[in-house]
């Protein structure tokens, strides 16, 4: 497993993809925070609001999901692993594991620029303590986590559709139907208000604003969709005839 | 157990009700060069692919390295290098790095394993030069180098001089006769093109719509397409009779005053003394025969595309 991981990780850190990626949207994020120098907001107010737009987040999941398993696919490329005796377990565990390990990246490099420029182009006002980081860091945590789920499911979307195109539209479609029909249910009883408010796309959106309490649920709702599209992904990879 | 490196029992592999490969029993034995002759979609690439992993079969089943058990065989493809289909490496990786990745995912500590591999198939000059920029024989001869990276006891090689030119093809050829008595590597290869594959070839598999028709040796094939002896005399009559004094019984008479002998053929010498003693002059005497490819073809029953 670490042998494919490192292997994964020699090979996309050999592309300019994260670079670039990173780059640009840290470039956004530093754009956004410098636009606060103008009107002088405090970090304490626009820090909280900015996490809320996390989601955007997802947008760039199935890249990663594609970096590592679709484009394989896509290429043909998985049967030299296979068939050199990788258990099939294994082959996708590691790339399950070296998506996140990139996409950990990604994030922890657009959160330093984040940082650093929020703390450069906002004034710190009365609120902007120990308890205050602490909240904002827990919220960042959950953040990465509903996002490392997501990763899940676009890697399990990624083995059943090797069309980048199908691939993307799968996977808003994973995340935002469900939440419609829940949304639609909700008027029908307390359950489906309950597991709207579980769903993926919910939990991102609300991630930044939610009560400081129920970020236990999002972790642990996070926690159990990224095992059980990791389960899922192995079970159907292993009875997949690889190309 | 070892001597024996591939054991298939019965191994058939259905597509929707379709028996692709259909009860195949096969050995290779170590140090085997096993050419698996068949048409196109006759079954062999699924039969390697199946031996490869990357599909399960529907019935039957396999030994490799006399292992049988999902662990087993995962050791046992561990030591063994494949080519199958068209070889497929990232686009936007060169040669080296291609190679270096698969290194490291296989474990392979000694990373002088790429340039010798490279060096193997000549590749060893591309630099920087990205896979995609590879023409169709470069991209033939990387798949061989991943194949060898290992350094393999068993190679399975579905068509590997596809797209290389004469002078790449005798190369190939080279290099698999070195492994073979040099290293003692077993071979499963398939090719369309069967006069290079009678150059090495030890073992012959021929395969017909997913079934396996006969297994031969090379030596076995060659004495089967060796079926006659043309001997060119200036007395027909005569030596026709003397032809049936020997024993001959089974011979034909053609043009040119030429006579088919399909029997006795090691007893030319015999043959061409007694004719002589007889009065009858021997013009000519040799052996004649077919090619694997037409061996093959009368095997199946018919022409093909081979």
């Amino acid at each position: 497993m670490f042998n494919m991981v490192k292997a994964e990780l020699y090979k996309n850190t050999r592309r300019p993809f994260l670079y670039i990626l990173t780059a640009v949207c840290g470039g956004v994020i530093a754009l956004l925070n410098s636009t606060f120098y103008f009107n002088q907001t405090l970090r304490e107010t626009a820090m909280p609001s900015m996490l809320s737009q996390s989601y955007v987040g997802l947008f760039f999941i199935v890249l990663f999901a594609d970096v590592v398993l679709a484009e394989e696919l896509r290429l043909g490329t998985l049967k030299n692993t296979v068939s050199f005796g990788a258990a099939r377990g294994t082959v996708y565990g590691g790339r399950l594991i070296a998506a996140s390990i990139l996409y950990i990246a990604y994030f922890v490099g657009i959160s330093v620029v984040f940082w650093a420029s929020g703390c450069l182009f906002m004034p710190a006002g009365p609120g902007f303590n120990g308890p205050f980081i602490a909240n904002f860091l827990l919220r960042t945590a959950a953040t990465l986590a509903t996002q490392l789920s997501a990763l899940s499911l676009a890697l399990f979307l990624a083995l059943l559709l090797k069309r980048n195109a199908t691939l993307i539209f799968a996977f808003f479609g994973a995340m935002l139907l469900p939440a419609g029909l829940l949304l639609y249910l909700s008027p029908q009883g307390q359950i489906f208000s309950q597991l709207l408010s579980m769903t993926l796309i919910v939990q991102s959106t609300m991630v930044g604003r939610t009560a400081i309490e129920d970020m236990g649920v999002i972790l642990l709702t996070s926690a159990v969709r990224f095992a059980v599209f990791a389960a899922a992904g192995m079970l159907v990879f292993h009875r997949q005839e690889v190309n | 157990m070892e001597d024996l490196i591939l054991n298939t029992d019965h191994l058939t592999k259905t597509y929707n009700g379709v028996s692709v490969v259909d009860g195949v029993t096969l050995r290779i034995r170590r140090g085997d060069i096993y050419g698996l002759v068949g048409k196109n979609g006759a079954g062999k690439t699924t039969l390697m692919r199946m031996v490869a992993g990357l599909c399960p079969q529907s019935s039957g089943g396999f030994l490799l390295f006399g292992q049988g058990t999902a662990a087993g065989l995962r050791a046992g493809r561990s030591r063994t290098g494949c080519m199958i289909e068209a070889p497929q490496f990232f686009p936007y990786l060169s040669a080296a790095e291609n190679l270096y990745y698969y290194c490291i995912q296989r474990g392979i500590p000694d990373k002088a394993c790429i340039p010798e591999a490279l060096k193997q198939v000549e590749l060893d000059d591309t630099g920087n030069k990205k896979f995609r920029q590879f023409s169709l024989g470069m991209k033939q001869r990387l798949g061989l180098a991943l194949a060898l990276l290992a350094k393999p006891d068993f190679l399975i090689l579905d068509e590997p001089i596809n797209g290389l030119d004469p002078e790449g093809i005798a190369k190939v050829r080279k290099l698999l006769l070195f492994l073979s008595r040099e290293k003692q590597t077993t071979i499963l290869i398939s090719s369309h093109i069967l006069s290079e594959l009678s150059q090495i070839a030890t073992w012959y598999g021929f395969l017909h719509n997913g079934k396996l028709l006969k297994e031969e040796s090379a030596e076995q094939v060659w004495q089967n397409c060796q079926n006659r002896l043309v001997l060119k005399v200036d007395d027909v009559p005569r030596a026709a009779a003397v032809l049936e004094q020997l024993g001959c019984r089974d011979f034909e008479v053609g043009e040119n005053n030429t006579i088919e002998l399909t029997e006795q053929q090691d007893n030319a010498s015999t043959i061409n003394q007694t004719l002589l003693k007889n009065g009858v002059l021997v013009k000519e005497i040799h052996s004649a025969g077919k090619d694997v490819e037409t061996y093959f073809l009368e095997l199946i029953g018919g022409s093909a595309d081979v």
